[in-house]
């Protein structure tokens, strides 16, 4: 209930913060809009040459692009600043946040608005709804897709917080946060288009194969429904264990200090 | 008691050497086992040259560091696991950070901070005025804090920290940079804090003179000095006379050490201070004298010899 009262009162202040941008913000915006249409251009480049891949046509991939999109742009639009934890770092303002009588990792967090990833959030989920169309998928299942991405972003969470303990280990000298870009671009992709280790090791230990890949086959080919109750679970443990080691390497920093 | 360190101490690693693969590593003590305890309401100048241990000292009793050996008590328990806890008795002023948003003006971050730290609406009102009342800041509480003077937003800073009338406050260089005018106007807000805890660094030894009712001066790590303002009053230290005159100083000299200064100005350091009345007398009494200045920095010379006995010790 406090951190909802708290949550609120931080939403507002960062949505005063991005209006501020001004300008910036619809540029963003419209720079992302771009991104993303040449991305699909690219691909739809490659279905010129091969009419399907692993049995997947244009549309699914797609889907899967779009999915992996609306995911990372959540993670985006409300978690990024779990990738600053170094900068935070070197500047000193993790202690400020540190001396503060809340979560931490809350306040993390909240610390900034970003300005660049509503664009995204808003093309991917256009794209989500047209793809579901012209697949002839019902409408729930688009719903199904919006409510599954919330937790899905959870995952990028995990994995910039797990860059993050590098930086609490080594004082803010080394980043590993920036890699969850790279797994988002891996996470773009069906799993059934890596090497079998490949795929496992995105199943259980990096999991993004549970970001678009795995909700797109259960949900979207096989209606196998339960998978809305157990996606979320996954990304919830997932989150939770990562969010345990983030802890402990946080007090790790707090005997080192800088 | 609101803080209590029974020798406490901090070492870090430091990479003495570092080749490719080949790495050294030193003990370095950022404080070297640290005696003391601070009462309910005692104003606190912490003092030390850079790199003398004072953030490290202040960041344990924040909680932020694990003491490396002994033990410190905030408000008789541990810092470090209760240190969310504690958080919300103790407003902090980092000169060299800031905790406004920057895009944003002062009033949102205070906004944020009564929710952080559960201040009643009208309770927060009343607060609020008082503070901006005190550090005359009203002209531009609801300015983006990245239009304002650093002066301005330090003002804010303070309101910031203090917005949840914290019993003990810690203030970690919180003048640095400031004019002499925005300088004065905290020093006397300060002053009127005379019902809070208050540590209080900086490099401004008139301002912890002013301020503070006890000093504390922590060199390399140890603590070399913990006397209250009126104590340091009563220690014999040596007192400088500078004064300018456009005369010739043949009449006096060979009677007294005199420095030259600048053009026409000159120094006489080290006077004893059953010397200071004859000195003075002998450079009034011989010459035509423009401006005269008599001076003596306790903290200063405390300090300088502090740093110098362990500077001859150590070559």
């Amino acid at each position: 209930m406090r951190y909802a009262k708290l949550l609120r009162e931080y939403l507002k202040v960062n949505l005063k913060a991005l209006a501020v941008y001004d300008l910036d913000f619809y540029f963003a915006i419209f720079g992302m809009a771009i991104q993303n249409i040449l991305n699909i251009v690219a691909l739809g480049f490659l279905f010129n040459i091969v009419p399907s891949i692993k049995g997947y046509s244009f549309q699914e991939l797609i889907l899967t692009y779009s999915l992996a999109t609306l995911s990372f742009s959540i993670f985006r639009c409300f978690f990024i600043n779990t990738l600053n934890i170094a900068e935070f770092i070197n500047k000193g303002t993790l202690d400020t946040i540190l001396v503060k009588p809340i979560n931490p990792l809350f306040q993390l967090i909240n610390q900034r608005a970003d300005e660049d990833s509503w664009g995204d959030l808003a093309v991917s989920l256009i794209l989500v709804i047209f793809v579901d169309v012209q697949l002839g998928y019902p409408w729930y299942i688009t719903v199904m897709f919006i409510f599954i991405s919330l937790f899905t972003s959870l995952i990028f969470m995990g994995l910039a917080l797990l860059g993050n303990t590098v930086s609490l280990f080594s004082n803010g000298l080394s980043d590993l946060a920036e890699v969850t870009f790279d797994f988002f671009e891996l996470s773009k992709y069906p799993l059934s288009i890596y090497s079998q280790a490949l795929k496992w090791i995105l199943t259980f230990i990096f999991p993004i194969g549970w970001i678009a890949s795995i909700p797109q086959e259960r949900i979207a080919q096989h209606h196998e429904w339960y998978w809305l109750f157990v996606i979320p679970v996954i990304c919830v443990v997932f989150f939770v264990i990562i969010y345990q080691l983030w802890k402990l390497f946080l007090n790790k920093y707090q005997s080192t200090g800088t | 008691m609101i803080i209590e360190t029974n020798g406490l101490s901090k070492k870090y690693k430091k990479i003495k050497s570092k080749g490719l693969l080949k790495k050294e590593y030193i003990d370095y003590s950022a404080v070297n086992n640290i005696t003391l305890s601070i009462e309910k309401n005692e104003h606190i100048g912490l003092v030390g040259l850079n790199g003398s241990g004072k953030s490290t000292l202040i960041k344990m009793i924040l909680g932020i560091l694990q003491p490396t050996g002994g033990e410190v008590k905030t408000f008789d328990r541990d810092p470090v696991k209760f240190r969310q806890k504690n958080a919300m008795h103790i407003g902090i002023v980092f000169g060299q950070r800031s905790q406004l948003r920057w895009d944003l003006p002062p009033i949102d971050t205070f906004k944020l901070n009564r929710e952080i730290y559960r201040i009643p609406v009208d309770v927060y009102e009343e607060r609020l005025a008082r503070l901006t009342k005190l550090l005359d800041a009203a002209e531009f509480l609801y300015q983006p804090v990245r239009t304002l003077s650093l002066g301005q937003r330090m003002k804010a800073e303070f309101i910031a920290a203090l917005i949840h009338d914290p019993e003990l406050i810690i203030l970690d260089e919180p003048t640095i940079g400031l004019d002499v005018v925005t300088k004065n106007s905290i020093v006397s807000f300060l002053k009127t804090l005379t019902d809070k805890t208050i540590i209080f660094t900086s490099h401004d030894l008139e301002e912890v003179e002013k301020v503070c009712s006890r000093v504390i001066i922590l060199n390399r790590g140890k603590l070399v000095l913990d006397k209250s303002i009126a104590e340091v009053e009563k220690l014999d230290t040596p007192t400088t006379i500078k004064f300018t005159t456009q005369d010739d100083l043949s009449k006096i000299q060979g009677k007294l050490e005199i420095r030259k200064v600048s053009d026409s100005s000159y120094e006489v350091a080290d006077i004893a201070s059953d010397e200071v009345k004859n000195t003075l007398s002998l450079i009034t009494g011989q010459l035509d004298i423009q401006h005269i200045e008599v001076k003596r920095s306790k903290l200063e010379y405390l300090l300088e010899q502090t740093a110098e006995r362990r500077d001859n010790f150590e070559s």
